[in-house]
């Protein structure tokens, strides 16, 4: 048994989750004022409701960390609820390591690794897994700097578990007949995926915003796919699959001291190498506003996204991005989801959501509306676009949006591998040690004038880009009010002024 | 259905690290779940779990309805009342529930099955006092104008079109219960259709609420970090003055026929990729002895990808790009679906074929002992990832005792999951599988209609 450099991971003040005092629901502006009419039973209810206005207490847990010999960080965050585990390879190198022309490499890497090692057949991989009841899946994207290789299991299967993790990302063997295989199954599902509406915007709406960035593409185009050997598969795999280009995460009812020594004969004598850098390329300045309408004839509803370039996860203006996009689409308590579906019933539901890598992130608002109210439910869009920009949020709306996001962490400590994944996303983009702890501080410094500013500065209407995927026959005069429609088929090939209805 | 649901922009964001962990597994040492049980002079039951290791709590409330109890001419019912209890009550505003959960950063949401709605909520453990009364006032007084009513049904019929008539395989979802049964409500599927919710109205909601929503129609279950006997005051104080009504709870009685021969369908859909089969089998209730083997029987047909559909369907054949099984098993009777999306141009039939020669593999060799202990481990596994949260154990505690008919079920039934033998499952597959009581439903692209 080698080395164990044991740190404390900082992840273990008593937070206070200050922001639930800041109002009493009773005070809300739901505050619950009885109703005229007749209920329909007698029942003797109160008529406000009661509230607590104690302070609730969360113990966050912390982390360890240790070092194997050869140099591979181990983080543990040990949680004894179920006797279960869950286990997670992060090597430092996803889809932006692809080679030029071959998009999609680090994602079949991944992919490919459960179809046979040196020692075990595609088949005995998937037996061996579904036995013991265990999960083994591995994953990476076409701009992620990250490729993952997760596996759960019952801590009585621990051992057994680390055996196959251990082979699969260390003994891959990449042999032809699997690789066949596997390409058949992704282009059938290239296939099938181009008929999901909400794909086909996706699509378009990425390739909108970041042109010939890896972030353009969602799905490898299947050229590349095609193209791509067993040879080009094995050199990804020997150049980024690395100790010490990697870092192993591991949540559940174990200890550091018992898995250890598992961990240092699964994963000690894994060869170190240089491993080159990855450029990380910076998403392309914005350019003018665009309305992109993808025709798929007989649709029922147009799918709408709008949005704009947005942030990297390191940006200073997270946190007041994180409560503007509260208050605009967050969640069922959100402007947009209040507007049209609560107020109009255009939608089962309208959103917005924002991301963030080494690189900067999108803001979309989306949703899908029936087709006869598109032309509505893109005036109740911009009408909250602009509204989000040009006035102040109200002090009630901004502190229930706080109060919802430092809440709604608190509650995740319901599940380890919540934390477990802050903790890693921590260490991924060298966030401040203490910045878990400090997380409800920073969501609750945010001002109504921060949420202006971000509002401003990532709602952009004048380079907005608006991706509609329904019946162009219907959807394309309403889209022109905003602006010239360009618009394509579900391949995604533009359509001549004649083909267009 | 639920109430609403957040579907991912994910491919949008492939650009975000995710660190998506799927949650663990187990073999035999499933913890039980203490639960205190007690019935209200009014007739609700109370299932409540303590468990402190979170400062959270989850409240289900599970009433005995869904949309088998759709009035006639009303499909899609229960599921667009379902949506109204978020509405005004006499004490509430409309959607004040999402501001209780939501603004304190919990969630909440609710769901309509054949024979059940379920409304939860997860919030931190001090805010159980206001949603117990919350959930109170919505059972015992509704107060919706017309104006919120006409808005939801419309956001219930965009919900029907994006569940339904967007995706490829939505319209599929609808014909395998429209179908599988000739005679039992579960023919009408519970999302509804849009001429029928067209027809709801107001006073369709006074009725259904007074004639089901009532505290001996309901079971509440509380998981979490609570004190039991504060939980117990705050339950009678809330819970225990809504009258019980005198008039009697309306069941469903309708017994649905053995099927006597095969029925074959075809179906064509705008936008379907590749074509799809489904074959259905009639099955018994969920509660019945018969359920355990079958359940088995659809973990090796289709868990995981050692499991024999996807080795044989999918990896070796490459006749489908997937290849499933499912047990949906309700409290009548339920059913056993067989489904493949087929892949690139390979026909219709011979996935048939290819799923059909896997139901008489079950039929006429044992599986062997290592494939059924996969099979139960795998099961037991399932189990284990439920009920890690509170509400996943609260939905296993409210399904047991509303479906199953004894909550105690939620800590027994996996005892009973592991004895099921290799003779068990060859029993079930003959009794419930032949040739003569199956349906074949064919669902293709609109470019295949008129013969290839």
């Amino acid at each position: 048994m080698k080395k164990f450099t044991e740190f404390r991971n900082r992840l273990s003040a008593v937070l206070i989750i200050f922001a639930f005092a800041v109002m009493p629901i009773a005070a809300q502006k739901g505050g619950a004022p009885p109703q005229q009419g007749q209920s329909v039973k007698g029942a003797d209810i109160k008529g406000r409701a009661p509230v607590n206005k104690e302070i609730l207490k969360v113990k966050l847990p912390k982390a360890e960390e240790a070092t194997l010999s050869n140099g591979l960080r181990v983080i543990l965050l040990e949680s004894h609820r179920v006797p279960t585990f869950t286990m997670q390879m992060v090597v430092l190198s996803g889809g932006l390591s692809d080679p030029n022309d071959y998009h999609g490499l680090a994602s079949f890497t991944a992919a490919i690794l459960r179809e046979g090692t040196q020692k075990r057949t595609s088949k005995d991989i998937a037996e061996q897994v579904d036995t013991i009841g265990a999960t083994l899946a591995a994953n990476a994207g076409l701009s992620t700097f990250t490729s993952t290789i997760t596996t759960s299991g019952l801590v009585e299967n621990f051992d057994q578990t680390l055996d196959i993790f251990a082979d699969v990302i260390r003994n891959p063997k990449f042999a032809q007949e699997e690789i066949d295989k596997y390409k058949q199954r992704q282009i059938a599902q290239l296939q099938f995926q181009r008929s999901i509406p909400q794909f086909l915007a996706a699509e378009r709406f990425q390739r909108a915003i970041y042109g010939n960035h890896p972030a353009g593409l969602i799905v490898p185009p299947v050229e590349s796919i095609k193209k791509i050997t067993s040879a080009d598969l094995a050199r990804f795999h020997s150049t980024y699959y690395r100790p010490n280009n990697a870092m192993l995460a591991i949540v559940g009812d174990v200890t550091l001291k018992e898995i250890m020594p598992k961990l240092e004969k699964a994963f000690g004598d894994w060869q170190k190498t240089d491993v080159p850098e990855t450029k990380i390329p910076a998403a392309p300045e914005q350019g003018t506003a665009r309305i992109q309408l993808i025709d798929r004839p007989g649709s029922v509803q147009t799918v709408l996204q709008l949005g704009n370039l947005g942030i990297e996860r390191t940006n200073p203006d997270y946190f007041a991005v994180l409560v503007m996009n509260q208050i605009l689409g967050g969640g069922p308590a959100a402007r947009l989801f209040l507007n049209l579906r609560e107020d109009k019933g255009y939608t089962y539901g309208a959103y917005s959501q924002f991301g963030g890598s080494k690189f900067r992130g999108t803001v979309i608002s989306s949703s899908e509306v029936r087709t006869d109210v598109t032309e509505g439910a893109m005036h109740e869009f911009m009408y909250e676009l602009k509204r989000i920009r040009d006035e102040k949020v109200s002090p009630t709306e901004l502190e229930n949006a706080k109060r919802a996001i430092v809440g709604s962490f608190a509650l995740s400590l319901e599940q380890p591998n919540a934390l477990l994944q802050n903790i890693v996303l921590q260490k991924l983009y060298n966030l401040p040690a203490d910045y878990w702890d400090t997380y409800p501080q920073m969501v609750s410094s945010i001002t109504a004038e921060d949420v202006q500013r971000a509002a401003q500065r990532y709602v952009n209407l004048a380079n907005l880009q608006i991706v509609a995927v329904g019946d162009a026959s219907k959807a394309r005069d309403v889209l022109a009010k905003y602006g010239s429609v360009e618009v394509y088929d579900t391949e995604g090939q533009p359509m001549t002024k004649k083909a267009t209805p | 259905m639920r109430r609403f649901f957040i579907a991912l922009l994910g491919l949008a964001l492939l650009a975000l690290y995710t660190f998506s962990a799927p949650v663990a597994s187990a073999q035999t040492r499933v913890p039980r779940i203490n639960f205190k049980e007690r019935t209200l002079p009014n007739g609700m039951r109370v299932i409540s779990a303590e468990d402190h290791s979170s400062p959270t709590v989850s409240i289900n409330v599970w009433y005995h309805v869904g949309s088998k109890d759709d009035p006639e001419g009303r499909s899609g019912f229960a599921h667009l009342f379902e949506h109204i209890m978020f509405k005004s009550t006499r004490n509430m505003k409309s959607e004040m529930m999402d501001r209780l959960t939501e603004d304190v950063g919990g969630q909440n949401n609710a769901f309509t099955a054949d024979d059940v709605t379920v409304y939860w909520e997860i919030i931190p453990s001090n805010y159980l006092e206001t949603l117990l009364w919350a959930e109170a006032d919505r059972l015992a007084g509704l107060n919706v104008n017309n104006e919120n009513f006409l808005s939801e049904r419309d956001v219930v019929k965009e919900e029907f079109r994006q569940s339904y008539m967007a995706p490829p395989y939505g319209k599929l979802n609808l014909l395998i219960d429209q179908k599988s049964f000739t005679t039992h409500p579960y023919r009408r599927p519970g999302i509804g259709n849009i001429d029928e919710l067209n027809a709801a109205s107001l006073e369709n909601v006074r009725a259904f609420h007074e004639t089901y929503y009532r505290p001996d129609n309901a079971t509440l279950v509380v998981v979490g970090d609570f004190d039991q006997k504060q939980l117990d005051a705050w339950v009678d104080k809330y819970m225990a003055r809504i009258p019980k009504p005198a008039t009697p709870l309306p069941r469903v009685n309708v017994k649905e026929p053995e099927r006597t021969k095969e029925a074959r369908y075809t179906e064509y859909g705008p936008n379907v990729p590749l074509p799809a089969v489904a074959i259905t089998y009639l099955a018994p209730s969920a509660a019945s002895d018969d359920a355990f083997a079958l359940t088995v029987a659809d973990a090796i047909l289709s868990g995981g990808t050692s499991s024999r559909l996807y080795q044989s369907l999918v990896y070796q054949k490459q006749l489908a790009q997937s290849a499933n099984s499912f047990v949906d098993l309700r409290e009548d009777l339920g059913l056993v679906q067989l489904r493949a999306i087929l892949a690139s141009g390979k026909k219709p039939d011979e996935a048939e074929a290819a799923l059909l020669a896997e139901i008489k593999r079950l039929q006429s060799e044992p599986v062997s002992a290592a494939e059924l202990e996969k099979a139960k481990n795998q099961l037991v596994a399932d189990r284990l990832r439920e009920i890690e949260t509170n509400n996943g154990k609260a939905a296993a505690i409210g399904n047991a005792a509303v479906i199953l008919g004894d909550a105690n079920r939620v800590n027994t039934d996996l005892d009973r999951l592991q004895k099921i033998s290799a003779s068990d499952i060859q029993r079930v597959m003959r009794k419930y599988f032949s040739d003569t009581n199956r349906v074949v439903i064919y669902y293709l692209p609109e470019s295949m209609r008129g013969g290839k």
